[in-house]
C-alpha cells in the first residue's frame, strides 16, 4: 500500500536522507529505528506528504503521493507526531472528535460523534472525555490523541516516536493498540527509539545511519549486536533465551570489553 | 443524548449572545440627547413618522448599526487571529492592518489639506486602502519556499508597527495646526460621523469579510493541535492563511474606516466568549461577532451620554474598560499556572 522509491531529501546542501527504499503491505507494522539526526523523522515526513522528497517518489495505494489533496490523503492516513501542543482549553472529547474533520461534508451528523465515543472507549479514553486536554498527563494525553487517529478511520497510521515519555504500561498499551490495527489490515510505520519494543511488535525493520539505509527486513535477522554497534556505535549484548523474543542492551565499551 | 454534552454550553453561550445584540441595539438606539423608551422602538418605526422616527432612522440608526458592524468585525476578526497565530494574546492589529490604516489616513489629511466635502469618503477608502496594503506587505515578507511563515508575519508585524509610528509621528510633526486636530480626532475615534450612506458603502466589504472568515472554524480547531497536525487532518495550510488574512484585512480596514478602533476588543471578545462557553470556534466566531457587536454598541452608548452633551472618544471608553479586564484575565492566568 505504501512504497518509497530511492528516496531522498535535501535541505541547503545537506541530505538529511537520500536512496531509502520501503514497501509497506497492508497488515504489516514496519518499525524505523536509528540514532538520533539518522532521518527518521524526515523519513516519516516524507511519508506523510508534509515535505516534498528531492528525489525519489512515494506510491500510497497505487498513486504518487503527490497527486492526493490534503483532505483525500487525510481520510486514508493517520499521522501522530511528536508535539503534544494545544494552544486552547480544548476538552478530550473535542480533541478526539477533530479525527473526523476530514469525513465531515457540511454539518456532522450523530453518526460522527458515536465513533467519536467508540473511538474513545476502545482506548480506555471514555472517563476522560470532559477533561480539558491540557490538563491530562502523557499517557492520557496519549490516549487521546490515539482515538483522534481511530477516529481518522485511515488505512495507514505514521507513529513519530510514540511511546516517548510513556510509562511501560501506557507504552505497550499503544503499540499493543497499532499491532492490533495492523492485524486489521491496516498499515503502521513507527519510528521507535526503543529496539526491544521493536523487535516485539514490528513486522520489518529500517535501520537508519546517516540519512542511508543501513538494513531492511525482519526484526529477528536484523536485530543482532554486530550491526546495532555499527549503526549506534555502542556495544551491544543480546540476551533471552533462543526460542524467545530475544532483548538486547546497549553496554558501554568498558564494560563490554572487560 | 450522543454528542450533545461537549455542545449544550456553547448552544447556550451563542443563543444568549444573539440575544443580546437586538437588545443593545434597542437600547442604543434609544438611549440618547432626545430619549425613547426602547420598548416603543417597533411601535414607532411600524408608524413611520413623527419626530422620533425621524431622529431614529436619520440619526440613531446609522449609527448603533454602524458600531454593531464594527465591534462585530474586530472581535470576529481577533478570533479568527487569536486561531490563526494559537496565540490567545494576538489582537488584530498585528497583520499591520490597523497602523497602516492609520498611517493612510494621516498620509491622506496631511498631504491633501483642504479637501473638504472628498473627506466624508476619501478618508474612510485612504485608511482602507492603507490597511490592505500594510497586511499585503506583511504577507509577502513572511511568504517562504515552505508556506507562509506565521512567526515570521508577526515579528514583520511588530517593526511594521513601530515603522508606521515613526511615520505618523513625522506626519503630526509637518501638520498645521488644523491637519493635527483633525489628525487627533481621527486617531481617538468615533461612530459621529457614520451616516447610511457610508454605511452602505461598506455593507459589501463587510459581508465580504464575513464569507472569508466565518467558514474557517473547522480549520482552525484543527489548527489548535499545531500546524503539522491540521495538514494531517486535512487542512489545506495556505489556503486558511490565506483567507484569514485577508477577511480580517478586509474587516478590521473596514472598522477603521466606520471611524474607529476599538482598543481592546478584538483581543477580550474572543476571551470573553472561550469563557462562557469554550474554545470551538464553530461557536465562537459567530459568538464573538454578536459580543463585540454588542460591546461596541454599548461603548458608544456610554461614549455618548456620560459626559453629554460631550462626547468620549469611543476608543478611550472601551480601553478604560477593556484594560482592567484584560488585566484581571492574565492575573487568573497567573493564579491558574503559577499558583501565585
Amino acid at each position: 500500500m505504501l512504497k518509497a522509491k530511492n528516496l531522498g531529501y535535501r535541505a541547503g546542501s545537506r541530505w538529511l536522507l537520500k536512496g531509502v527504499d520501503l514497501a509497506l503491505r497492508e497488515g504489516e507494522f514496519l518499525a524505523v529505528l536509528g540514532p538520533n539526526g539518522s532521518g527518521k523523522t524526515t523519513l516519516l515526513r516524507l511519508l506523510a506528504g508534509e515535505l516534498r522528497p528531492t528525489e525519489g517518489e512515494v506510491f500510497f495505494l497505487e498513486k504518487p503521493l503527490a497527486t492526493y489533496g490534503p483532505k483525500e490523503l487525510a481520510r486514508k492516513r493517520a499521522v501522530l507526531s511528536q508535539s503534544r501542543e494545544m494552544a486552547f482549553p480544548y476538552t478530550a472529547y473535542e480533541v478526539a472528535f477533530l479525527g473526523r474533520l476530514p469525513h465531515l461534508q457540511g454539518r456532522e451528523t450523530p453518526l460522527d460523534h458515536q465513533k467519536t465515543l467508540k473511538a474513545l472507549e476502545r482506548v480506555r479514553g471514555l472517563p476522560l472525555k470532559e477533561r480539558l486536554f491540557t490538563s491530562l498527563s502523557g499517557g492520557e494525553a496519549m490516549r487521546v490523541e490515539a482515538a483522534r487517529l481511530l477516529n481518522q478511520e485511515a488505512r495507514l497510521f505514521l507513529l513519530d516516536e510514540p511511546t516517548n515519555h510513556l510509562d511501560p504500561r501506557y507504552a505497550l498499551e499503544l503499540l499493543c493498540l497499532f499491532r492490533a490495527l495492523a492485524y486489521e489490515g491496516k498499515g503502521v510505520v513507527a519510528v521507535l527509539h526503543d529496539l526491544n519494543l521493536a523487535g516485539l511488535f514490528a513486522d520489518r525493520v529500517l535501520l537508519l545511519k546517516e540519512g542511508r539505509a543501513m538494513a531492511y527486513g525482519p526484526p529477528q535477522s536484523l536485530l543482532h549486536p554486530d550491526l546495532l554497534e555499527e549503526v549506534y556505535g555502542v556495544p551491544f549484548r543480546r540476551l533471552g533465551d533462543p526460542k524467545g523474543p530475544a532483548f538486547l542492551v546497549p553496554v558501554p565499551q568498558e564494560v563490554a570489553r572487560g | 443524548m450522543v454528542g450533545t454534552f461537549p455542545f449544550r454550553r456553547y448552544r447556550q453561550a451563542l443563543l444568549g449572545l444573539t440575544l443580546l445584540l437586538p437588545f443593545a441595539l434597542l437600547l442604543g438606539a434609544g438611549i440618547g440627547a432626545y430619549p425613547i423608551p426602547p420598548w416603543a422602538i417597533p411601535e414607532i418605526l411600524l408608524k413611520g413618522e413623527g419626530v422620533e422616527y425621524q431622529v431614529l432612522t436619520a440619526l440613531r440608526f446609522p449609527r448603533v448599526l454602524g458600531a454593531g458592524l464594527v465591534g462585530g468585525l474586530l472581535a470576529l476578526a481577533g478570533a479568527v487571529l487569536q486561531g490563526l497565530f494559537r496565540n490567545p494574546l494576538v489582537d488584530p492589529g498585528l497583520i499591520g492592518v490597523s497602523s497602516g490604516a492609520a498611517l493612510g489616513a494621516a498620509l491622506f489629511i496631511v498631504l491633501v489639506p483642504g479637501a473638504g466635502v472628498l473627506e466624508t469618503y476619501a478618508l474612510p477608502l485612504f485608511a482602507f486602502l492603507g490597511g490592505l496594503l500594510a497586511t499585503l506587505l506583511l504577507w509577502r515578507l513572511a511568504q517562504t519556499p515552505l508556506g507562509v511563515q506565521v512567526t515570521v508575519l508577526l515579528l514583520a508585524g511588530i517593526a511594521l508597527n513601530a515603522l508606521v509610528g515613526a511615520g505618523i509621528g513625522l506626519l503630526t510633526f509637518l501638520a498645521t495646526e488644523e491637519e493635527l486636530r483633525s489628525l487627533t480626532f481621527w486617531m481617538l475615534g468615533g461612530f459621529s460621523a457614520l451616516t447610511w450612506r457610508l454605511l452602505l458603502a461598506g455593507l459589501p466589504l463587510a459581508l465580504l469579510a464575513l464569507a472569508l472568515l466565518l467558514p474557517l472554524a473547522r480549520g482552525l480547531n484543527a489548527l489548535a493541535l499545531g500546524e503539522r497536525e491540521a495538514f494531517h487532518l486535512g487542512v489545506d495550510l495556505e489556503r486558511l492563511k490565506g483567507r484569514a488574512v485577508a477577511g480580517a484585512a478586509v474587516g478590521v480596514g473596514e472598522a477603521v474606516a466606520y471611524g474607529a478602533l476599538l482598543g481592546l476588543l478584538g483581543l477580550v471578545a474572543p476571551h470573553l466568549f472561550r469563557l462562557l462557553a469554550g474554545p470551538d470556534h464553530r461557536y465562537l466566531l459567530p459568538g464573538a461577532f454578536f459580543l463585540g457587536g454588542s460591546l461596541a454598541v454599548l461603548a458608544d452608548l456610554l461614549a455618548r451620554t456620560l459626559a453629554a452633551p460631550a462626547e468620549i472618544p469611543v476608543g478611550v471608553v472601551t480601553a478604560l474598560l477593556g484594560g482592567p479586564f484584560f488585566l484581571y484575565l492574565v492575573l487568573k492566568h497567573k493564579r491558574e499556572v503559577y499558583r501565585a
